[in-house]
């Protein structure tokens, strides 16, 4: 297209995009025409490698997002509070599961404490016999290790979360050119993703075993299917 | 080359032109696009951004047998900012150039 085309379609392009002072950016797309034609180039040349008008009209729109619109910055404001408010909920529930899941860590490991050691406080135990009461034990203490180990990776992730919606969120209000975006996922090196893939493998693993072997000798001792009904652990007092 | 290099650079290199000297826009578009292949048009915007950001101003200058020019000049934020960005970009530019000579060793 020519000079006069271009510089139509760039001002029809700037109106689309809202921007201020066009008649200024205007101007110094005029000046460029001139000062290039001066140096020997043609219209067509110009207009072909100073590009799309449609593609610089969305510059500017990007480039002065910062400056214009306090309506969209009060847009952008309502959004960010309503925003933190729903992670701020989302906060207190993790917090919450947290240490709910932490409770249930150490209400297993005491139990296992006690079914381990023969130590039946407060009856708490049901009636079985040793081995089992042993085995049942270690089970509980292999599931306290998976829960810890699930949970902790759980904690990891929603840190990282956490992260990754402050970077956002700053860079939202500065306004910040386009960054790549903070990883969502926690950053854990080879070795430490091994170790605790491998060791929660192994807690559920020996969960499962001694679980397993605990109620087989239940059963072969209650001469029962069900044992917890050949020794009435669960009848109202 | 890749235009995602390209357009984070872009706004570096015009500091680093108004750094040497101010310019007018004309001026800066073809030093630009003699370093790095770009839409000319590519850099008006980003001197319109970086004047509301306040890091250039503008003003104009008379020449001698012509219509008064718009120069672009660093302010003191620019030339802070510009250093900030410069010592960022090559201390970055040298770590991924370490990076990519240890993925190789044989070269």
């Amino acid at each position: 297209m020519n000079k006069a085309q271009f510089l139509q379609e760039l001002a029809l392009e700037l109106e689309k995009q809202k921007i201020e002072d066009s008649k200024d950016i205007i101007t110094e797309y005029e000046e460029h025409f001139t000062f290039k034609l001066e140096d020997g180039y043609s219209e067509q040349e110009i207009a072909s490698k100073l590009g799309q008008p449609a593609e610089i009209a969305a510059q500017y729109a990007t480039f002065s997002a910062g400056t214009t619109g306090k309506k969209a910055n009060i847009m952008i404001w309502i959004g960010l509070v309503v925003l933190d408010i729903i992670i701020a909920l989302f906060l207190i529930m993790l917090t919450a599961w947290i240490l709910v899941m932490g409770m249930f860590v150490i209400a297993l490991a005491a139990s296992g404490v006690l079914m381990i050691f023969n130590l039946n406080v407060a009856g708490l135990i049901p009636f079985m016999p040793r081995v089992s009461a042993f085995l049942l034990g270690i089970a509980c203490f292999a599931l306290a290790a998976l829960v810890t180990i699930v949970t902790i990776y759980f904690f990891m992730y929603s840190a990282q979360l956490m992260r990754s919606y402050i970077v956002w969120h700053r860079r939202i209000i500065t306004n910040a050119p386009k960054h790549p975006p903070v990883a969502k996922y926690p950053i854990l090196t080879v070795k430490q993703r091994r170790g605790l893939r491998h060791t929660a493998l192994i807690a559920l693993a020996v969960f499962g075993i001694t679980f397993l072997t605990s109620f087989i000798t239940m059963v072969i001792a209650a001469g029962f299917m069900a044992p917890w009904h050949a020794w009435d652990w669960f009848l109202k007092v | 080359m890749n235009i995602q290099y390209k357009k984070g650079v872009l706004e570096l290199c015009i500091l680093s032109l108004l750094n040497q000297r101010d310019r007018y826009g004309y001026d800066i578009s073809e030093s630009l696009s003699t370093i790095i292949d770009i839409a000319d048009g590519t850099v008006y915007p980003i001197l319109r951004k970086l004047k509301n950001e306040g890091l250039v101003t503008t003003y104009l200058s008379e020449e001698s047998g012509g219509p008064p020019r718009k120069y672009y000049s660093l302010t003191d934020l620019g030339k802070s900012e510009f250093q900030a960005s410069k010592t960022e970009w090559l201390t970055f530019a040298n770590t991924i150039e370490a990076l990519l000579k240890e993925a190789n060793p044989h070269e």
